[in-house]
């Protein structure tokens, strides 16, 4: 498939050598790669490799992805005007492939490995940018195909033969324009960013592109029954205008005879685009661009001189270790996790946007009923108890940063575990625990309390300690039975699928939460289960203590 | 310490990739306040007695013992007993060096105040006490290196076990690398140094053991491997590893690229 896409693009050799591309260059370069890509390395140090995690992921991908398409879908069959079905069709499409664009393949393109590799070589700028962009395209065509499938499928049953070919010809032109804007973005803010605010930006980006899918599953029906309730076309639809996906569309309006002049701009517009997209992409990307890569490489870099702390002065996190942690092994493993996750970038810019989930599902709780006032809002939800959903829903988080936490772009320095005498791993692993708990669980719940308690009254404390405790036991768990490595001991790109067991943890956490919801009335119940649940936690971590796990020993490879 | 009692025995160590023999019944004694360089070719087995003397591989044939313990037996102690900076070794660098000291020394279960107290004054004597709390992402490869230095000896080991310490490291520190081997060794402690640098090898160390094809093939101070008096370390070394390898030729390499 990889390869095809690859043959599609050099068939047009002669275009690109007038451009000023080494063809030749190209072709070894994007080969290279993908042959890369094909033997991802396994971490040294890790044992119990799933033998094919690979297929399967992208298999599951593959699936995600065509349940996405199968959503898209629904604008095609719903909407009689294919104009319109297909302005907001592109529209999504090309929203979903840049955002995708943006935060998946920030490593592709911010590969600092071509900067030793490829520039020593006389290998000239537009070759290099060029490479970049085309193996940009090869990897996202693998999220494209499922994504539009099901709507192709439909189309080249349902339309006649010129009108589906106009759509596939639009589809390509839509991944055409995402992938050269995506990097015209990354040009345009490499030149006026510093490289910091440029790490930042992304992540924001990133942020912005989980809560936009968030929303879109909160609002995308409400938005559904207004276009298939009213008569609607791009004419009334303004907001549209101003969307590229629009403007490629336009190409079906003029398939059913419509030359307004409205069509013929947005024809115009789109071609445009497309020539500007090759031009500035092939034109912005110098030797600036690859300078500031290599940049990138150097990390978060500090404030020149920052004494990070001084003498004397105990720093905040020292404070929790000393009242929370025994062992110097614990204290160990409690000051990695807290330094470490508090510093690296790729960590935060995975965690962040999980996080991000959080205040909005928050804002959606009082939005749910209909035209009531504030005070009803939160007598409703006081009274059915979904408040206590949040709670549940923070312990995603909990999940999200155990798995997190074993990966690091430095997972060579590990080679230290192994060297140490390390008696008991479990007391190492405690402090981890115990590390990420506090910082990354608890200080959501102290922000409930503060929150809830006002708004609902003294009653939810308890729900809050409840829910509390359950994360603890759920973090003892998940680091029993799912985190099987040492912290920062795993290499970031052996991205071992997780996703079914993830979800099977999710819904036992749905669970026990609706049933928290189902006795929350009871409060005496509540206060005798949390008890419980804390004594169970507390033992919980002096088990771990103990565990000696086997999986975490050297392996020779 | 008993100095004719030897720190490190090891005989008839045995050791397979699948088919494949690496080592090859390797028999050693080590003693006290030894400094020994221990030089081969690539692939001869160097890395693997290493790892076997950490404590990283457990599945050899024949028996090491370090300090009267079994290795096979408890690992643990003899890793506690060990201070070990392998090649090119990476540390977590968005940690500072007395963030990553700490760390490290609590791995070995040492104290909070010892710990800083050391780390100060190891970072000191190495020149990096400016750094102390920046971040090690900004550090140049030699600053690294001395960081890892510092944490192979920050628990006052018995055994050092050094992998091409001194790659990244410039001259003034290279200075300082060899002085503090001679100095450990004085204090006692044995020193195990794996080097492809035939010039320092030949001046740090006073017994050089040679393994090729996964047996040692000389062992001796530099004095006694000499054949003749103008002999130096490379010189021996190609000698004796060099007779595979017979055809290559820098000639050679010229004429294909001409």
């Amino acid at each position: 498939m990889q390869k095809l896409t690859l043959k599609f693009i050099l068939l047009f050799s002669k275009l690109w050598t007038s451009i000023g591309i080494d063809v030749a260059q190209l072709r070894i370069i994007i080969e290279t790669k993908l042959t890369i890509d094909d033997r991802r390395p396994l971490a040294s140090f890790t044992k119990n490799q799933n033998k094919k995690p690979a297929k399967n992921s992208t298999w599951f991908q593959f699936f995600i992805f065509s349940l996405m398409g199968l959503m898209f879908l629904s604008f095609v069959i719903i909407i009689p005007d294919k104009f319109l079905a297909t302005s907001l069709f592109l529209t999504f499409i090309l929203s979903i492939l840049s955002l995708s664009l943006i935060t998946d393949f920030s490593t592709i393109l911010l590969d600092n490995k071509d900067q030793y590799i490829i520039l020593p070589r006389p290998v000239n700028d537009k070759t290099v940018a060029f490479s970049r962009i085309l193996y940009m395209l090869i990897k996202i065509s693998t999220q494209l195909l499922p994504i539009t499938l099901p709507a192709l499928i439909y189309v080249f049953i349902s339309w006649n033969i010129f009108a589906a070919s106009m759509f596939l010809v639009q589809i390509v032109i839509a991944a055409l324009i995402a992938v050269f804007f995506v990097n015209i973005f990354y040009s345009l803010c490499l030149r006026f960013l510093s490289i910091q605010k440029f790490k930042d930006t992304i992540s924001y980006i990133q942020i912005f592109f989980s809560i936009f899918i968030f929303l879109g599953y909160q609002i995308g029906p409400r938005v559904m029954q207004s276009f298939t309730e009213g008569e609607n076309s791009i004419y009334h639809l303004k907001l549209l205008w101003i969307s590229p996906g629009t403007w490629i569309a336009s190409f079906q309006a003029m398939l059913v005879k419509d030359f307004s002049g409205l069509t013929l701009i947005f024809a115009s517009l789109s071609i445009i685009l497309l020539i500007v997209a090759i031009l500035g992409s092939s034109q912005l990307f110098s030797k600036d661009f690859n300078n500031k890569i290599a940049q990138l490489a150097i990390g978060d870099s500090p404030v020149k001189k920052e004494e990070l702390s001084q003498e004397g002065k105990i720093s905040f996190y020292k404070k929790i270790e000393k009242i929370f942690t025994n062992t110097p092994l614990e204290k160990a493993g409690f000051s990695i996790i807290w330094l470490i996750t508090s510093r690296s970038r790729e960590f935060k810019m995975q965690l962040y946007p999980t996080m991000a989930y959080l205040p909005i599902y928050f804002i959606f709780l009082f939005l749910q009923g209909k035209n009531n006032t504030l005070a009803e809002q939160i007598d409703r939800v006081n009274t059915s108890g979904l408040y206590i959903m949040i709670f549940y829903l923070s312990l995603f988080t909990v999940l999200t940063v155990f798995q997190l936490i074993t990966k690091s772009e430095k997972y060579k320095a590990a080679w230290i575990y192994y060297a140490a005498p390390i008696q008991q791993t479990g007391e190492l692993m405690s402090g981890v625990l115990k590390s990420a708990f506090l910082k990354y669980f608890v200080p959501f719940n102290l922000i409930f309390l503060i929150i809830c308690v006002p708004l609902f009254g003294a009653h939810v404390t308890n729900d809050i300690l409840l829910a509390t405790a359950i994360g603890g036991i759920e973090s003892v768990l998940v680091m029993l039975f799912l985190v099987k490595s040492f912290p920062f001991s795993q290499s970031i790109e052996n991205g071992k699928s997780r996703t079914i067991i993830n979800l099977f943890i999710l819904g036992l956490l749905a669970l026990v939460g609706y049933l928290h919801i189902v006795i929350h009335e009871y409060e005496i119940i509540i206060w005798v289960i949390t008890i419980i649940a804390w004594i169970i936690f507390l033992i919980m971590i002096k088990y771990l203590k103990k565990e000696n796990w086997k999986s975490l020993a050297f392996d020779d490879n | 310490m008993d100095v004719s009692k030897p720190i490190i025995r090891i005989s008839n160590l045995r050791k397979s990739y699948g088919s494949k023999e690496i080592l090859k019944g390797i028999n050693l004694d080590i003693y006290p306040g030894q400094v020994i360089g221990y030089i081969g070719p690539n692939g001869a087995g160097k890395s693997t007695t290493v790892k076997i003397l950490t404590g990283l591989i457990n599945d050899f044939e024949g028996e090491v013992f370090i300090n009267d313990i079994d290795i096979k037996e408890d690992p643990l102690t003899v890793k506690s007993q060990i201070g070990y900076v392998p090649e090119n070794a990476e540390l977590y660098d968005v940690l500072t060096p007395m963030e990553y000291l700490d760390f490290v020394g609590k791995l070995y279960g040492m104290e909070d105040t010892l710990i800083q107290q050391r780390a100060q004054q190891l970072l000191k004597a190495f020149g990096l006490e400016e750094n102390l709390n920046n971040r090690m992402d900004t550090f140049s490869k030699g600053m690294r290196q001395k960081v890892l230095l510092i944490s192979g000896i920050i628990h006052n080991p018995q055994i050092i076990i050094l992998d091409e310490p001194l790659s990244g490291l410039d001259a003034n520190a290279v200075i300082i690398v060899k002085e503090l081997i001679s100095l450990l060794a004085k204090e006692g402690k044995t020193i195990f140094y794996c080097s492809h640098m035939m010039d320092v090898v030949e001046k740090v160390s006073d017994r050089i053991m040679l393994i090729s094809e996964g047996n040692i093939i000389a062992d001796g101070s530099f004095e006694q491997l000499k054949t003749n008096q103008s002999d130096t370390l490379e010189q021996i070394f190609s000698k004796l590893t060099g007779k595979e390898d017979g055809n290559i030729d820098a000639s050679h390499i010229i004429s294909a690229i001409r």
